[in-house]
């Protein structure tokens, strides 16, 4: 079986709408990154989170709860189910207003006062300071721009400057992209969220120095004399069912993880969802444009 | 050509015998019951260390973050005080694999797996440190306390116990069997520990002057000790104001592991907020120069008990008990006024340093806060799993359709390559004890998706060969060199950002950053070599390639 008998589709032709599409979906995200704000979780904002799975339903309930937990008075408890209806799940969070802990026994005290007729499991309990959410905010930063510094540094010594730089615009583009789609759904960011991010990172950039490789071995075999743009879009092509199939294996196992996993798994999944289907694109339509548009200022290939 | 060809073979059946080799230990640990996991663990802590371990997130358990205050910059031993206190009553839990560790100048981390109860781990940790020094009862009064925790454990009745008080020579003539039993006879006592019927002196084992237990009858001991008859049969004995306490450090012989067991007057002499300070140092003059000692110095106050404690009790011997742990029990050689002591003992500089953080953590309880707790219930841990195992199983299932079906044979190779992978990167993790967490399962399964990307690469360039009409052979020879650089390259990038997440990540994000970390650096493996040596195997000396 084979896809692509000898593609040879001018993905460097629609670059500018690409391009285009892609700055624009930035400009959203960035607008969203003020309104309406990120939805940092707890792990970065500071709170209480306690998961708990009810004997008997407790859909109809669950305003009934926000109103009791809102009363405690730590401030607006955020109350969704977890799972299927009938797993009677529910998972309370409360963001950090203060410093310190025991919202979580206060939270506990009050359902079992509230609903000794239908008795609950403590499934999950976290609790973060705000200061250490503080912490995780910071250090998240800094690994993923730690990251993507390490990502230029290596390419642009394996390979060249033009080529490192070809390959962390996607980069750049992907966790914009990510982070916006998040956003502006309002989708928690978490610890989790940033780690999977991190994989998105690390999958859109193996993508893209796949194609950069076989540029460079273009070039060194009939580069020079070569319309550069035709060059590179017959590397795309080349390197083109490969970049299908391994998308393909990866959704194949992401969808899996993400249709039947556990609820953390599920979140994680997401975003490795989001970002291979953004990460592949971006690899076929930003990163080969950028290395276009060098050879233009600062040609690459001498003629 | 012939002999590189099988050395090949070897390799690859070796790196695939031995990986099986290191999983044997796990996959004997989860087929067991807890109870038998439990014996596993005591009975094979080498073994236990070349486990791959569940973390917090899927056997369930508890992980805090305490953070120290400080005040003021003489505070610097702060954190060592703190994780002293911690570490004693975190393994007063009695939990299986607890792990403690600093973090910073200011932090200490608890992982306490099984435990999910938070309340009662937080008012067990986060209490201020009690230290007290406490006399020891002398050798007559603990036979006397075993011999009536004895009565009580044979259910002899309250009546028939009460005549036994009574008549003193009876009592006596038990006595002195018992101190038999206890100090001449102690050898043969570990084998009537086996036998059902339980007696509290053969758990018992004269150690010196003291009595120790075996560690794994520690549990036997506390538990006979707490049960109701044998505080009444104590109380009516008039016993009441004695207890036992355990030693802090495990005691080994070369063939068992001890823990001393102390009976003391249960008020203390004095309490730990008299200490002004205390240091560790070593001897520079006299019969013991060059052995460690800790120099204690009290109050005022703390000088005028001291003085007329050391004076009643001289020769008799001092507990320093902190949380209810003796740490040190010294002889009281002489009185001592003035409010400096030495506590000499066989002790290196190293455990002198210990007792002397201990000294101090009760001389000034810091306060901890809790800045971060995560608890996960055994259920959700277990569904955990569960879900992960379908996901994974349902994704593996549709990448080996989807290459099988575009690959054909080849797909066949890659599929083994990958199988190979998970079973290296499994064994790795288990060879180093690393842990396999939540968001570990989920790189795992990733790792399913993206392995078989290098093979893909090779196999791409394959055909493109053959599309140029070259040989099988040829095809094969300069598809894998050709990929080579281009897989090395791909797979390093994402190395870098699995390594940072490693570096920055907390916790579960570890556990995947690992599996990723071992899993790229596997897939390289296989792609670049396993799957070489079968491609070789399969079509080398075929004029057509199934791909």
């Amino acid at each position: 079986m084979q896809f692509l008998k000898k593609s040879n589709f001018n993905i460097l032709g629609h670059a500018k709408i690409a391009i285009t599409i892609s700055l624009a979906i930035i400009a959203v995200t960035l607008v969203s990154f003020f309104y309406p704000g990120f939805n940092l979780s707890i792990d970065f904002a500071g709170g209480t989170l306690v998961q708990m799975k009810f004997e008997e339903p407790v859909q109809q309930d669950i305003a009934t709860i926000r109103e009791l937990v809102n009363d405690l008075g730590f401030g607006q408890a955020e109350i969704r189910t977890i799972g299927f209806e009938q797993d009677n799940e529910i998972q309370i969070t409360v963001k950090a207003q203060m410093e310190g802990s025991g919202i979580s026994d206060e939270i506990r005290n009050t359902l079992t006062e509230n609903y000794s007729q239908n008795p609950f499991e403590v499934r999950r309990e976290e609790s973060v300071g705000m200061r250490i959410g503080g912490e995780f905010r910071r250090n998240t930063i800094i690994a993923v721009l730690v990251a993507l510094l390490a990502i230029l540094i290596y390419v642009g010594f394996r390979f060249s400057l033009p080529f490192g730089v070809a390959s962390v615009v996607p980069l750049f583009h992907d966790v914009l992209i990510t982070l916006g789609i998040f956003t502006i759904f309002g989708m928690e960011l978490s610890l989790s969220f940033f780690a999977a991010l991190l994989t998105v990172v690390g999958y859109s950039l193996n993508d893209t120095i796949v194609i950069l490789d076989r540029v460079r071995e273009n070039i060194k075999k009939s580069g020079r004399g070569k319309d550069f743009k035709e060059l590179i879009n017959s590397s795309i092509n080349q390197t083109l069912s490969r970049t299908i199939i391994t998308s393909i294996t990866t959704l194949f196992v992401v969808t899996s993880l993400y249709i039947l996993g556990s609820e953390i798994i599920r979140d994680f999944a997401l975003v490795l969802l989001i970002g291979v289907i953004v990460g592949t694109y971006s690899t076929l339509f930003v990163a080969s444009p950028v290395l276009v548009w060098w050879n233009k200022k600062w040609p690459i290939l001498k003629k | 050509m012939k002999k590189n060809k099988l050395l090949r073979i070897g390799i690859l059946v070796a790196v695939v015998v031995s990986s099986i080799v290191f999983l044997i230990p796990t996959f004997q640990y989860y087929s067991k019951t807890p109870e038998m996991q439990q014996a596993f663990r005591q009975e094979n802590p080498q073994l236990f260390q070349r486990i791959l371990n569940l973390g917090l997130d899927l056997q369930g358990g508890m992980r805090l973050v305490l953070e120290v205050e400080k005040q003021g910059d003489e505070d610097r031993d702060v954190l060592d005080r703190a994780y002293a206190i911690i570490e004693n009553r975190v393994n007063e839990l009695g939990l299986a694999e607890p792990t403690i560790q600093k973090q910073g100048s200011d932090r200490i981390i608890v992982e306490l797996p099984g435990l999910t109860d938070v309340d009662a781990a937080k008012a067990i940790i986060g209490t201020t440190a009690q230290l007290e020094f406490k006399m020891l009862r002398d050798a007559a009064q603990l036979q006397r306390a075993i011999g009536v925790i004895d009565n009580a454990v044979a259910g002899i009745e309250e009546s028939e116990a009460a005549e036994a008080e009574e008549d003193t020579s009876a009592e006596q003539r038990q006595q002195q069997e018992l101190a038999d039993e206890l100090f001449g006879t102690a050898e043969d006592s570990d084998e009537e520990a086996e036998e059902p019927r339980e007696s509290f002196r053969d758990l018992l084992v004269a150690m010196g002057e003291q009595v120790a237990v075996r560690l794994d009858h520690v549990g036997r001991v506390n538990e006979i000790l707490s049960r109701p008859e044998v505080r009444n049969a104590l109380d009516r004995a008039g016993l009441s104001d004695n207890s036992f306490l355990w030693g802090h450090s495990v005691i080994n012989d070369g063939n068992r592991e001890f823990r001393n067991l102390y009976y003391v007057r249960s008020y203390p002499e004095m309490r730990g907020d008299v200490i002004r300070d205390a240091r560790a140092s070593l001897n520079h003059q006299g019969m013991r120069a060059g052995a460690a000692i800790v120099n204690l110095e009290m109050n005022a106050q703390g000088a005028r008990t001291f003085s007329s404690v050391t004076e009643k009790n001289t020769n008799k011997i001092m507990a320093i008990v902190l949380d209810n742990t003796v740490y040190s029990a010294p002889r009281i050689n002489e009185r001592i006024s003035g409010g400096r002591a030495q506590i000499t003992g066989n002790f290196t500089l190293e455990e002198a340093n210990q007792l002397a953080i201990i000294l101090r953590a009760g001389a000034l309880p810091s306060p901890v806060e809790f800045i971060e707790e995560r608890v996960v219930g055994p259920s959700l841990g277990q569904d955990s799993i569960e879900k992960g195992v379908m996901a994974g199983v349902v994704g593996a299932a549709l990448v080996v359709l989807f290459i099988l079906g575009y690959y054909k044979l080849s797909g066949v190779i890659a599929i083994i390559a990958l199988a190979i992978n998970m079973l290296i990167v499994l064994a790795v993790m288990a060879g180093f004890g690393a842990t396999l967490t939540l968001p570990g399962i989920a790189g795992l399964i990733l790792l399913i998706g993206m392995a078989v990307d290098a093979n893909v690469i090779i196999f791409e360039r394959i055909r493109e060969e053959i599309a140029l009409g070259k040989t099988v052979r040829s095809a094969i020879d300069s598809g894998y060199s050709s990929a080579f650089v281009t897989v090395m390259d791909a797979n390093l990038t994402t190395l870098i950002t699995a390594l940072i997440l490693f570096w920055q990540g907390s916790g579960p994000i570890r556990g995947f950053a690992i599996t990723l970390i071992f899993g790229i650096i596997a897939s390289l493996f296989t792609a670049l070599f396993v799957s070489r040596v079968m491609m070789d195997l399969f079509f080398q000396k075929k004029s057509k390639i199934s791909i």
